[in-house]
């Protein structure tokens, strides 16, 4: 399968994934060029017996994942640069999802505020979860972890979240 | 909390930049340029351990020589091939 034809199989999952993560566009469309330019050069050792699908999503979260970490560290690199110089440099975190209706934007912007907060596996399981809708079963098998695992990945996720969410006015 | 996170399925999938797939098209195909041969690696990294070696071959030997000579000057010793101790 050429590289062409996995674009217009999955960039839309990919681009969704990603976008969830960063909630930019920009953002998610950087993710989306890294994870294709990966595919291409490992379509080789990608496992058979796993779901090609499957194998995407798992791309699609660790890129996502590492780009916030990159994008974290700039940002604190950024603010000791800052002190040196006398102009600011803006790597401030930019809300615009494409995705969510205007009259639902300020209450799930706060509930991606505390999503954001939370670790990467937990953030993973809500995004998946709760957004793209994806079952334990399904969970688990693109995390590589057991359907037991998931569940109380899910509730300490949910938790965590609550707690996050009661420090945020307006929820 | 299960009707807050409720608000989250009503995000919609959206579509990407029509200029996106060129994009990436492009990313490949600059890295593809950019790619050096392991055979040229592994030639650079054996080139880099043999200075090395050679470097530090070369510092323990004049280490060696001259703490030879100090000892040989403590004890008052001539360090040249003058058997009978000839001025």
């Amino acid at each position: 399968m050429t590289i062409s034809e996995l674009y217009q199989l999955h960039h839309k999952l990919v681009f969704n994934l990603a976008l969830q993560y960063t909630q930019n566009i920009e953002d998610a469309e950087e993710i989306t060029q890294d994870v294709f330019v990966t595919i291409h050069y490992s379509i080789d050792q990608f496992n058979r017996t796993a779901e090609l699908r499957t194998w995407i999503y798992r791309i699609t979260i660790n890129k996502s994942l590492d780009f916030l970490k990159a994008k974290k560290r700039k940002k604190r690199f950024g603010f000791v640069v800052s002190l040196f110089e006398n102009q600011s440099t803006s790597l401030a975190h930019s809300f615009n999802h494409p995705g969510i209706e205007l009259e639902q934007k300020e209450a799930i912007k706060n509930i991606f505020e505390a999503i954001n907060k939370l670790n990467g596996q937990q953030k993973t399981v809500i995004i998946l979860s709760k957004i793209e809708k994806k079952s334990q079963k399904e969970i688990a098998d693109i995390m590589s972890l057991s359907v037991k695992a998931v569940d109380s990945l899910i509730s300490r996720a949910k938790n965590n979240l609550a707690k996050k969410l009661n420090n945020i006015e307006g929820i | 909390m299960e009707q807050t996170l409720n608000k989250l399925s009503s995000i919609k999938k959206v579509e990407t930049s029509a200029f996106l797939f060129h994009r990436i098209q492009q990313k490949i195909d600059s890295k593809g340029n950019n790619v050096i041969s392991t055979k040229w690696v592994y030639t650079l990294a054996a080139s880099v351990l043999i200075l090395l070696s050679l470097n530090v071959f070369v510092v323990v030997k004049s280490k060696k020589k001259e703490a030879a000579i100090t000892v040989a000057k403590s004890m008052h010793l001539l360090n040249n091939e003058n058997f009978y101790n000839v001025q």
